[in-house]
């Protein structure tokens, strides 16, 4: 598991592939043959994360879209990105490719 | 044998062919024959192995071959009716994969603006059911095999073999207004029929896919999450997608498939009784503009 921070810079891998309900994105890592749905705020962060951006830059934009206070929202978002990151979904960006 | 004949032209699962094999009426529409066809079915020695996709069996074998070619190696043992029907489905099937189209292991039936599809496999009903629904007025599109192709307004389907391959026991079942085309084969204990209208030779949308599974009487929505890890279950010959050349661009548009569609799970009791109620409720949902009867 990686130790990610508020300013790591994560982005998705081009490996997997993904389809959009209307409602939810299915992604699909074809190395692992893992499948998964992204709904509400997890929709929201893949959606972001088309480009490399700052995790806290995540939290900004979830915190635009729905009622949490910064700490609750940094905590839940490392601790999914972490998730993400683990599962091959998203990469984080090396530390010299890190946005400043 | 299959004797090479002067070539003709076909059209089925949205493809025209030129033939070096006459393929029956009964197994799929002549074509006119203007213009190129997008592929070649021809008689000859089949390339080396790991060369296409490739089925051989006993007495006969072919390889796809680039999307686009088809060769047939038969021998004096083959039977026509048979070793043409497994030689069409299998070489249409084997350039779907090529051309990165879903290739399913389904029988669709049409149901006016629009389609539908029965997955599952083997001996889970999907001919017997179409052709259940056949006779009901939604005329047969395609048996055994059901190919996808994207299209801007969502997948759709072209007619493929429309008069279905049925056993018996199935044709006992539908009663006396199914046709005996030809008469039962030994390997597999089928005969090709005709039940109901045949449905003329145009796109339908694809509206929703049916898997079968026996057990207990139950049908429910797949969730889109559920209905991609179905993939292998719905493909034809899915040990074909690695070596299709196309493995991403397959799971692609499964996904876009799924993220379109609805899935249903029916699940029913082993044996034909069941079937004439099955497609009672599935015609009273469609009726009523949903999928599963409540």
């Amino acid at each position: 598991m990686v130790n990610l921070t508020l300013d790591d810079t994560v982005a998705r891998t081009h490996a997997v592939l993904a389809a959009d309900t209307g409602t939810e994105i299915l992604a699909l890592d074809e190395k692992s043959g893992n499948c998964f749905s992204f709904a509400g705020s997890g929709r929201l962060i893949w959606d972001c994360t088309k480009d490399p951006i700052r995790v806290r830059d995540i939290c900004s934009l979830l915190r635009q879209q729905y009622q949490v206070d910064e700490a609750t929202c940094a905590a839940e978002t490392l601790a999914f990105i972490n998730t993400l990151v683990a599962e091959k979904l998203l990469l984080v960006a090396p530390p010299k490719q890190k946005a400043e | 044998m299959l004797s090479p004949l002067s070539t003709s032209r076909y059209r089925a699962a949205g493809f025209t062919f030129d033939s070096e094999i006459a393929f029956s009426k009964l197994l799929v529409d002549p074509a006119p024959g203007h213009g190129a066809a997008d592929i070649l079915f021809r008689i000859g020695e089949l390339p080396p192995t790991g060369e296409g996709l490739t089925m051989r069996l006993e007495s006969f074998g072919f390889t796809a071959l680039e999307g686009r070619r088809v060769v047939v190696s038969v021998s004096a043992l083959a039977k026509p009716d048979t070793e043409r029907h497994t030689v069409l489905i299998g070489g249409l099937n084997a350039i779907a994969y090529q051309r990165g189209l879903l290739s399913l292991h389904a029988s669709a039936i049409d149901t006016g603006e629009a389609c539908m599809a029965f997955c599952g496999n083997s001996g889970t009903g999907k001919s017997t059911l179409a052709a259940a629904l056949a006779q009901a007025g939604y005329p047969l599109l395609c048996d055994d095999l059901v190919v996808v192709h994207p299209d801007a307004g969502g997948p759709v389907v072209w007619p493929a073999v429309m008069r279905p391959k049925l056993t018996r026991r199935s044709l006992d079942l539908l009663g006396g207004a199914v046709a005996e085309l030809t008469p039962f084969a030994a390997r597999d204990s089928k005969a090709v029929t005709q039940v109901g209208d045949m449905a003329g030779y145009a796109p339908r949308r694809l509206a929703g896919v049916y898997l079968l599974a026996w057990g207990e009487p139950a049908s429910r929505r797949l969730s889109p999450l559920e209905a991609v890890t179905m993939l292998g279950r719905c493909l034809r010959k899915p040990d074909w997608l690695e070596p299709s050349g196309t493995a991403t661009t397959i799971r692609q548009r499964w996904l876009e498939l799924v993220s379109r569609i609805p899935f249903i799970a029916v699940r029913r009791p082993r044996g034909s009784a069941a079937f004439p109620a099955l497609a009672q409720s599935l015609i009273e949902a469609w009726q009523d503009g949903s999928m599963v009867n409540r």
